[in-house]
Order: structure tokens, then C-alpha cells, then sequence
């Protein structure tokens, strides 16, 4: 006995408990150095995106001729892209934008004559709130069905649990919000028909969006807790003796929840697409609508910029999905 | 169904099956698997359980903890004055891992990838009451007796750093954890490589004598079994043919079929020993009704009555701790296997 109590101390000096052991191995594997690059190959990518759609607007197309309006003259033009410098060699034009994104200045918007930037950030907050609540409404929903039907497979929970989310992934977001402001807000007016305000605004629209990932993420949750359930070591959990919720908690869940984190990663992703049409739709301020709008208004630097901040936002969702992975699995971190 | 009585050399059972029949519905009727096992552990006592793959060893094994959700059980398994068959998902829980352990034989799918091994190797510990830091120094010390070097370092490694044959020793800790009076192994060395399985299967066999633990070591390893049982239960299609101390049985069987198993079994010294003598034909599957014998298709000696009536696992005439299912248990072990023909020479003769 003496000797384990030796041991075990000489062994807690050397490499602490088990918190701080995690900790050192995140130093160890040195989690800032990762951070680091990855935001380097994240701002990299952005940089990338831009020059694509620098690319478009100014050899595939003509900038000056994009900003007017389809009835100006030769001379219009002309006289449009001296003033802009858009006659200059394009290498000039490329390394004036390149040095302008790099540090933020992204021109004047032409439609609201006030820097591009804090205009598209603006927007994005306002799409950034519409997500949250989406993302409040489809992850828990989402992962709690999926716990509900994968726990079971084959009862009844599990196939209307099953039954909704099919549904819910086959209905397209346009329909089924143009179906809830019909519904909700002009048969029953529960819900403003569109426009932007507080969380009684935000309902109508979080709800058309969230439904897609939620049945998405019941289905993967679904399939992934019934996937480990199977699994040997569960059984072998029982012979130690461990309750079901127990085995649930401690074993079920951290291993189920790899795959449904990629999902949810990849669910933000693909949200920043849909939440275009949906702004558009209930006509919600964000960052889809300034897209758009910026658009219809032959409006370069505010295009640039909208795109900037997406590209950047998908960028940082993807490194924080990969630092959850660090968390949650430890074949990842070595 | 009379239990036959105990005897003095016979150690006080720990676990006793008695007549029990496992039944699975599947898409093709019903998969009667296990049909009328008898089955006996001592305290203490290594009791091996060989046989043919689907045999019905795993299912016997698993029924024991009650660990398929979809068998339809019937008979006993008596454990003191408690029937497992009927006990309540909370007694059966209470069991697994303090009266009852369990190691599988897949090394590698049965730790949980995403926790530290030493996590797991308390947690019957935990559930058996002892405290944190308690449980961890006797998992360590479990550990280092297994075999694991430095294991105080290697308490928060995780499943994937360590090699088939580690954790499975990490397998077995865990399951030892629970301080079971009995210890189901099924296969738990299949995965690894001969000689691992051997110095393994040292270890437990040093184990289960210090702990006075009962092992039941299911294996289709015969010589395997021979090294570390004391006795032996030999299982063919879902039923156990026989049962001995094991130098009786590998000695002097008294059923053909365990003949057959024997004399099929490689042999390391085997350049002075006739070639290995495999058993033709293959065993009924287990959705097949039939009458008599369900060895009596593939057995040398079958007779008439053979393929009649089915023989009850019964004492031998001189040796009640030697159990044999075959009409013709005491010709056979005097005799051997000896086809019909010769047979009805010799008894003429006699
Ligand atoms: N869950 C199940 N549902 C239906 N049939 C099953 C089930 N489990 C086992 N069986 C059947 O029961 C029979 C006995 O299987 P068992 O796994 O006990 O054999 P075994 O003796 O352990 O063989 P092996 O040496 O290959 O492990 C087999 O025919 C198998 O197909
Ligand atoms: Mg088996």
C-alpha cells in the first residue's frame, strides 16, 4: 500500500491530475501555434475569394459598365473609368484593392456614399442575430429528437421522430417560409409579415431556417447514437455494472457527437447561403440583403466587402468546429 | 429435470445452469441457439467451454449476464439462491461487475475510444463504492500486475496509444475492477497473437488463484483450454455433450464427438502423432428440428437408437463428476469411437 501511495504521488508531482495533464498536452501539442495557422490559411482564403471576384468584375466584365446604368453613353464610360482609375495597367488596379483589403479599406460605397466595410459589418450583425436564433431553435431541437429516436431504434418515437425530420430536410427554406408568413402572419397575424426588430421579428424567418438543419441533425444524431449503441464497448460498459443513463452520459454521447459536430459546422456553413433568400423573402436587413442590394446597385466595393465578411465567417466557423474536434476526440490531438 | 448429486470432489457451485433454452426470432423462424444447456462453475473453479463455432458458447455466455435484449430465455441460472433468468434489470445490474465480469474477444472495439483507459478501468471500482483516489491506486496497481508497464503514466492515455495485446490487458483490469466472484471470458485471446494468448492467460490464471476467482473461459483453442481449465465443458450444437476434470476428459473421453475434437486438434509435437483427423460433415444449423442426437449425422458409432431418442447429459456409470450426452458413453471411452460395423462384431464377440 505504501508503495502505490509512493508512486502515486511521485506520479501526480511529475504530471498533476488529470485537468492539468490535458492542459500540458494542449501545450504540448501547442494549440496556439495551430490557431495561429490556421487563421493565416483562413485569411489567405479570404484573400483568394477576392481576387476571384476582383477577377469577374474587372476582366470577364467592365467595372464602369457594371455601375451604370444600361443607357450610358460611350462617353459616360469613359469619363466614368478615368475618374475611378479603372484605365490604369489591371496589375496597378489589383495591388491598390489587395493593399485595401489587407488593411480593411474596402473603397466607398457608391449606393450609400460611406465606407464599404462598416456597412456590410453592420449587416452582418443583423444576420448574425437571425442565425443565433435559428441555430437556438435547430441545434437543441435537432440534437434532443435525434437522442430521443436513436436511443430506441424502431419505436414509435423514433419513426415520427424520423418521418418529421425527412420532411423538414425535403421541404425547400423559400416555400416553407413564404407558408409561415401565410399561416402565421397573414391568417392568423400572430408574426409580422416581414421587416426588422426584436425576437418577434426574427420567429417567422429563424423558423423556414431552421427546420432544414434540424431535420439534418436529428437524422445524423439519430443515426450516430444508434450507430454506438451498438457498439461493443457500451456492452462491455453494462457488464461493468454501469446504468443505462450512465453509459448514455459517459460513453454515448461524447462518441455520437463527432459526427453531428461536423454536421452542425457544416449546417452554419451552408446556413450563411440559405439566410440570402430568407432575408430577402421577409426582408431582413442582413447581410444577404446588402448582397442583393449592392448588386441591383452596381455597387463594387460594397459587393467586395459583403463578400469579405461571408468568406471571413465561414473561415471562422470552420476553425472553431475543428477546435471542438480537439475536445471532443482524442485521436485528433496525436 | 433431477440435479445430480454432489459429490465430495466436486467444489460448492458458484453458478449453475440448469436446462436452459435461447431462442431468437429472426426473418427465417425461429434460431433455437441454446437447447437444454447444464453447466456448472465451482468457487474458484476454471471451468473452459470449448466447441464448433455456432455452437452456442458466445450465446450461453452472454444469456449468463443477460446481455441480448432480443433472446427469449428460458430455464435457470441459478447463482446462490438467486435465478438470474428472472432476476429484475436492477439486480442484473447490481451483478454485472461485482459478481459477474465480462472481457469479449475483440481487444480493440471494446474500450471506448474517446475516454482515458483509466477512466474506464475504475469505473466498476466506483460502482462498487470506493472512492476516487482509492480506485485509482488499485486500478494502477491492477494494471502493473496485468503486465502494463509504467501504468501510473499510462492511467490517462487513451485507447488508441495502446497495442491489441495492451488493451486487452486493459480489458481485463477494468472488468477485474468490480472484484467479480466470476469472470466470463469469451474468446479473450482469439485476437492476439500464440504466444500473447498464453502469457495472458497466466496472468489470469494467477489472478483468478489469489482472488479465488471462477473463470469461465470460452475458447476454440483446445490446447489452450487444457492449460488453463480445471475442468472442461465441450458444447455442440447448442447443447454441452460433456463435461470432465480436465485430464479425464482430454484422456478419456466418453463422447464421440470430443473424441472427434480432439483427434482434430493441431498438435505442436505433431510429426509423432497420426494426422489430424477433422470431423466430416458439419453440425445441423440451429433453426433445424430434429430427432435424437444432433451429432448422430456426423458420428461414427450412430445407431438406431441414436437417431431416435436424443440422450440426456448424464453422470458416467463410476464417475459422477465425468458427464457424458451419448447412448454410448462407456463403450466409447473404453473403446473409442468405433464405427457401427466393428462395433457389432465386438459385442457379438463380447
Ligand atoms: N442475436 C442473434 N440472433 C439470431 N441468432 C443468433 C444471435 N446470436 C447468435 N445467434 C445464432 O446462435 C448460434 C450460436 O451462436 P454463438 O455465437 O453462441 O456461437 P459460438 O459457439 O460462440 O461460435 P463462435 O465460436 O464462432 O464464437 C449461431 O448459429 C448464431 O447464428
Ligand atoms: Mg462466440
Amino acid at each position: 500500500m505504501t508503495t502505490i501511495e509512493r508512486t502515486r504521488t511521485a506520479e501526480e508531482r511529475s504530471s498533476g491530475t488529470s485537468v492539468w495533464r490535458t492542459i500540458r498536452l494542449f501545450w504540448a501539442d501547442s494549440l496556439i501555434a495551430l490557431v495561429v495557422k490556421r487563421l493565416f490559411a483562413g485569411v489567405a482564403t479570404v484573400l483568394v475569394v477576392l481576387a476571384v471576384v476582383f477577377l469577374i468584375s474587372n476582366v470577364i466584365g467592365d467595372p464602369a459598365v457594371l455601375m451604370l446604368p444600361p443607357e450610358a453613353t460611350a462617353e459616360q464610360v469613359e469619363a466614368l473609368r478615368t475618374e475611378l482609375g479603372l484605365d490604369r495597367p489591371l496589375f496597378v488596379q489589383f495591388a491598390e484593392s489587395f493593399s485595401g483589403w489587407i488593411t480593411g479599406d474596402f473603397g466607398v460605397s457608391t449606393w450609400q456614399g460611406m465606407p464599404a466595410l462598416p456597412l456590410a459589418i453592420e449587416s452582418f450583425a443583423k444576420t448574425l442575430y437571425l442565425a443565433e436564433v435559428t441555430l437556438i431553435v435547430a441545434v437543441p431541437l435537432g440534437v434532443i429528437f435525434g437522442l430521443a429516436a436513436g436511443r430506441r431504434p424502431n419505436s414509435w418515437v423514433d419513426r415520427l421522430i424520423t418521418s418529421i425530420s425527412a420532411l423538414g430536410v425535403s421541404m425547400p427554406t423559400f416555400w416553407l417560409g413564404l407558408l409561415l408568413i401565410l399561416v402565421f402572419a397573414v391568417t392568423l397575424r400572430w408574426f409580422p409579415t416581414n421587416g426588422y426588430g426584436g425576437l418577434h421579428y426574427a420567429v417567422l424567418p429563424a423558423c423556414a431556417m431552421a427546420l432544414l438543419p434540424l431535420g439534418r441533425i436529428a437524422q445524423i444524431t439519430r443515426s450516430s447514437v444508434a450507430d454506438e449503441m451498438g457498439k461493443l464497448y457500451v456492452t462491455a460498459a453494462r457488464t461493468r455494472g454501469l446504468a443505462e443513463g450512465a453509459i448514455g452520459r459517459q460513453h454515448v454521447l461524447r462518441n455520437a457527437a463527432i459526427p453531428v459536430l461536423t454536421l452542425i459546422g457544416s449546417e452554419v456553413a451552408s446556413l450563411l447561403n440559405g439566410i440570402v433568400i430568407i432575408e430577402v423573402i421577409f426582408a431582413w436587413p442582413g447581410i444577404g440583403s446588402m448582397l442583393i442590394t449592392s448588386i441591383q446597385q452596381r455597387d463594387l466595393p460594397l459587393i467586395t466587402a459583403s463578400v469579405a465578411v461571408i468568406a471571413a465567417v465561414a473561415v471562422l466557423v470552420n476553425l472553431i468546429v475543428d477546435l471542438a474536434y480537439l475536445f471532443i476526440d482524442p485521436k485528433v490531438r496525436r | 429435470m433431477t440435479s445430480p448429486a454432489m459429490t465430495a470432489s466436486e467444489p460448492v457451485p458458484f453458478l449453475s445452469i440448469e436446462d436452459l433454452h435461447v431462442r431468437f426470432d429472426s426473418a427465417r423462424g425461429v434460431v433455437h441457439a441454446v437447447r437444454g444447456v447444464n453447466m456448472r462453475v465451482g468457487k474458484g473453479e476454471r471451468l473452459g467451454i470449448v466447441g464448433e463455432s455456432g455452437s452456442g458458447k458466445s450465446v450461453t455466455a452472454h444469456t449468463i449476464l443477460r446481455l441480448m435484449p432480443d433472446a427469449q430465455i428460458s430455464g435457470r441460472i441459478m447463482m446462490g439462491d438467486k435465478d438470474l433468468v428472472s432476476a429484475s434489470s436492477s439486480e442484473m445490474r447490481g451483478i454485472r461487475g461485482r459478481k459477474i465480469g465480462m472481457v469479449f474477444q475483440d481487444p480493440m472495439t471494446s474500450l471506448d475510444p474517446v475516454r482515458t483507459i483509466g477512466s474506464q478501468v475504475v469505473e466498476a471500482g466506483r460502482h462498487r463504492g470506493l472512492g476516487r483516489r482509492e480506485a485509482r491506486a488499485e486500478a494502477i496497481d491492477l494494471l502493473g500486475s496485468l503486465g502494463i508497464p509504467r501504468p501510473s503514466d499510462r492511467f490517462d492515455e487513451y485507447p488508441h496509444h495502446f497495442s491489441g495485446g495492451m488493451r486487452q490487458r486493459v480489458v481485463i483490469a477494468a472488468a477485474l475492477m468490480g472484484a467479480p466472484e466470476l469472470l466470463i471470458a469469451d474468446e479473450p485471446t482469439t485476437a492476439l497473437d500464440v504466444r500473447l494468448q498464453a502469457r495472458l492467460l497466466d496472468m489470469l490464471w494467477v489472478l483468478s488463484q489469489e482472488r479465488d476467482m471462477s473463470v469461465m473461459l470460452v475458447s476454440h483453442d483446445l490446447a489452450l483450454v487444457a492449460g488453463f481449465a480445471d475442468r472442461v465443458a465441450v458444447m455442440y450444437a447448442g447443447a454441452v455433450q460433456e463435461s470432465a476434470q480436465v485430464d479425464r476428459l482430454f484422456d478419456r473421453p466418453a463422447h464421440p464427438y470430443t473424441d472427434g475434437l480432439i483427434s482434430s486438434a493441431p498438435r505442436l509435437d505433431a510429426y509423432d502423432h497420426p494426422p489430424l483427423v477433422p470431423i466430416p460433415g458439419s453440425p445441423p444449423p440451429p433453426s433445424v428440428r430434429m430427432a435424437g442426437c444432433r451429432f448422430a449425422p456426423r458420428c461414427p458409432r450412430a445407431a438406431a437408437l441414436c437417431r431416435e431418442e436424443e440422450p440426456a447429459l448424464l453422470p458416467l456409470a463410476d464417475q459422477s463428476d465425468h458427464r457424458s450426452a451419448c447412448h454410448f458413453a462407456e463403450q466409447v471411452q473404453a473403446h473409442g469411437p468405433i464405427p457401427a460395423a466393428s462395433v457389432a462384431s465386438t459385442s457379438h464377440n463380447g
